[in-house]
């Protein structure tokens, strides 16, 4: 038979690490929201980070899919479907896996996407003031803020409320915290 | 460069750039596409009444006709500029200054305001005009070279080899200090300070070196000069290079204002630990924003810090600001802990200055070493000796300090400032 341990003494002791970090947090949520110019200068940011990176990609691989054929000769056949295909699922791969990078990974990793990160503002999780998980930050990046982005409701909720929550942070329970001032 | 134009480099504001050189180059610019603009009417009106012809040599390759060449080669923009089968060094030169429509001098005059301007902080505008005119030339004559356009007769200008010279020569000059970037948001938030080393990254060597390696290819990714971009970037980054040494232009300085403080200055002994301090910290009053410097003072503070005089410590500890402690976490951390080893706690006027959030962050860095423990304690408690009773940093500082059980005994310590 197995011995009962309360939940307490099971709970494993914290590191100091994670003392400070729950210091960070508890900061963080005590920081002003960001307001809707802020938002949005960082949706404009990424929007022209993103463009830069996407453009590199497209170049990349345009410029592999051109000296295929030069390098190999009769090997390759640049009409073939095949070969269209191939680099066209290539040149999409890299930039799904980019994008989810970029706004995903940066997101869940930093707390904000490198635009929010450069502004002085990040994504928290609005209860605990911790960065939200790899789940809810796809929620959020990937479904909730495009729907809210292309019927408008985003913007509007924030422009609305006081807190200037938008509704892809309501549905996943996030708030934008600037945490820090203008430039030094 | 375009969708984000580098404004200034981060500097006080009395080194910000001046205006006045960015306005000459933009004014010569305007004045050679009036000059040329009958001419590039004419070419314009010329080349849209050829009828090309296209021919396969025995190689399989598609090639334009011999009397197509021959047309090319009459075209009137040749009167004014270079071309793989005919140029010389005088239209080398003058090609620089000349555009083939408006939206192509205006995306050039935006590129050439912005770098002629962040220049003037280094170097004096006869540098400038000079790395911006060879640097040019130098992009525009590899590219006449190593193109490998249709015909031999296309002629090459604009203004972008030497836009790239320029901001080659700026990143020599500002490489490890931060730029002021401008990315049209009509906004108080459309401006984002950013390391200059990262952007050369996305810049310059993801998309330009990419670019100009499709320019090699049979069938151009498209129709700029991304060759001229990418040597004109090299020919500036070169002579901005050499420039510097002839110079003799520390590392750690950041303006021209700098240089010349560093220049007049007597310069201590190599063993000589506070009187380079004192010239480093001198330099720091004249521009607080050079990391460089500070990350040099840090180094001081670590290894040095009781030789050093309460003063001396309390004004590098001055120098550091929330966003160095940001930025520079780890080197402010190694400083803060090498003062607590030496027994000399950071001033309390700085501890007071310093953000909540700054001095956790210093504080995560401490706590990644077991061995710094008991400085990490130390400095929480400083901080919030620092201070007033009752306030909201007070009753944070007090659960944090509870959390934090002691690892060791407290070191002994003597009151900062």
């Amino acid at each position: 038979m197995g011995s009962y341990t309360p939940a307490q003494r099971r709970r494993t002791k914290r590191s100091i690490l994670d003392t400070l970090q729950d210091a960070e947090n508890e900061h963080l949520l005590e920081c002003p929201n960001a307001d809707l110019p802020m938002r949005t200068a960082g949706l404009f940011l990424d929007l022209i980070l993103i463009s830069l990176a996407t453009s590199a990609v497209h170049q990349l691989v345009e410029t592999f899919r051109s000296t295929f054929p030069v390098l190999l000769g009769k090997w390759v056949d640049p009409e073939s479907s095949n070969f269209v295909f191939l680099f066209l699922f290539v040149s999409w791969s890299a930039k799904v896996c980019l994008a989810y990078f970029y706004f995903i990974w940066t997101t869940h990793r930093f707390g904000g996407t490198p635009a929010k990160l450069l502004l002085g503002i990040r994504v928290v999780d609005a209860r605990t003031g911790e960065r939200p998980s790899i789940l809810w930050t796809f929620l959020r990046e990937g479904l909730a803020k495009p729907l809210g982005l292309t019927l408008l409701a985003s913007p509007v909720c924030a422009a609305i409320r006081k807190d200037h929550r938008a509704l892809h942070d309501l549905a996943t329970r996030t708030v934008v915290k600037r945490v820090r001032g203008g430039p030094p | 460069m375009i969708l984000m134009v580098p404004y200034s480099p981060e500097v006080p504001k009395a080194h910000t750039p001046m205006l006045w050189p960015a306005l000459v180059l933009l004014l010569l610019l305007g004045v050679g596409f009036l000059r040329s603009y009958e001419t590039i009417a004419a070419d314009y009106e010329y080349v849209n009444e050829l009828r090309a012809t296209v021919v396969t040599d025995g190689s399989g390759h598609n090639q334009l006709a011999e009397s197509t060449q021959k047309y090319l080669s009459k075209r009137p923009l040749l009167d004014l500029a270079p071309s793989q089968g005919n140029w010389d060094y005088k239209r080398l030169i003058y090609a620089n200054f000349l555009h083939g429509s408006l939206p192509h001098l205006v995306l050039n005059w935006i590129g050439v305001f912005a770098g002629a301007r962040i220049c003037t902080t280094f170097i004096p505008f006869l540098c400038t005009l000079s790395i911006f005119i060879l640097g040019g030339s130098l992009g525009l004559l590899t590219s006449i070279w190593l193109g490998t356009d249709a015909s031999t007769f296309i002629p090459h200008i604009g203004a972008s080899g030497g836009i790239f010279a320029l901001m080659g020569a700026y990143y020599v000059y500002n490489f490890r200090f931060r730029t002021l970037y401008f990315f049209w948001f009509p906004s108080r938030h459309g401006t984002i300070h950013l390391r200059t080393s990262w952007f050369v990254f996305l810049d310059v060597l993801l998309l330009e070196l990419v670019l100009s390696m499709g320019q090699f290819l049979p069938s151009r990714v498209d129709s700029v000069d991304h060759l001229a971009h990418v040597i004109g970037f090299a020919s500036g980054v070169i002579l901005a290079l050499g420039l510097r040494f002839l110079q003799r232009w520390p590392s750690y300085v950041q303006t021209r204002a700098e240089f010349i403080a560093w220049d007049r200055a007597i310069k201590p002994a190599e063993g000589n630990l506070r009187g380079w301090v004192d010239l480093w910290t001198s330099l720091l009053e004249i521009n607080p924003y050079n990391d460089a410097l500070k990350q040099r003072l840090c180094g001081v503070m670590e290894k040095d810090a009781e030789a050093l005089t309460p003063e001396e410590r309390a004004t590098i500890f001055s120098f550091f600001s929330p966003t160095f402690l940001r930025l520079e976490t780890v080197a402010a951390a190694q400083a803060t802990v090498g003062a607590l080893r030496a027994g000399h706690a950071p001033p309390l006027p700085w501890l007071a200055a310093t953000p909540y959030d700054s001095i956790i962050r210093l504080a995560q860095e401490i706590a990644k070493n077991a061995d710094n423990h008991p400085a990490l304690l130390q400095l929480i408690l400083l901080y919030r000796r620092a201070h007033p009773e009752g306030g909201n940093v007070e009753r944070k500082l007090e659960a944090l300090v509870t959390k934090l059980s002691p690892p060791a005994e407290p070191l002994e310590i003597q009151s900062g400032q």
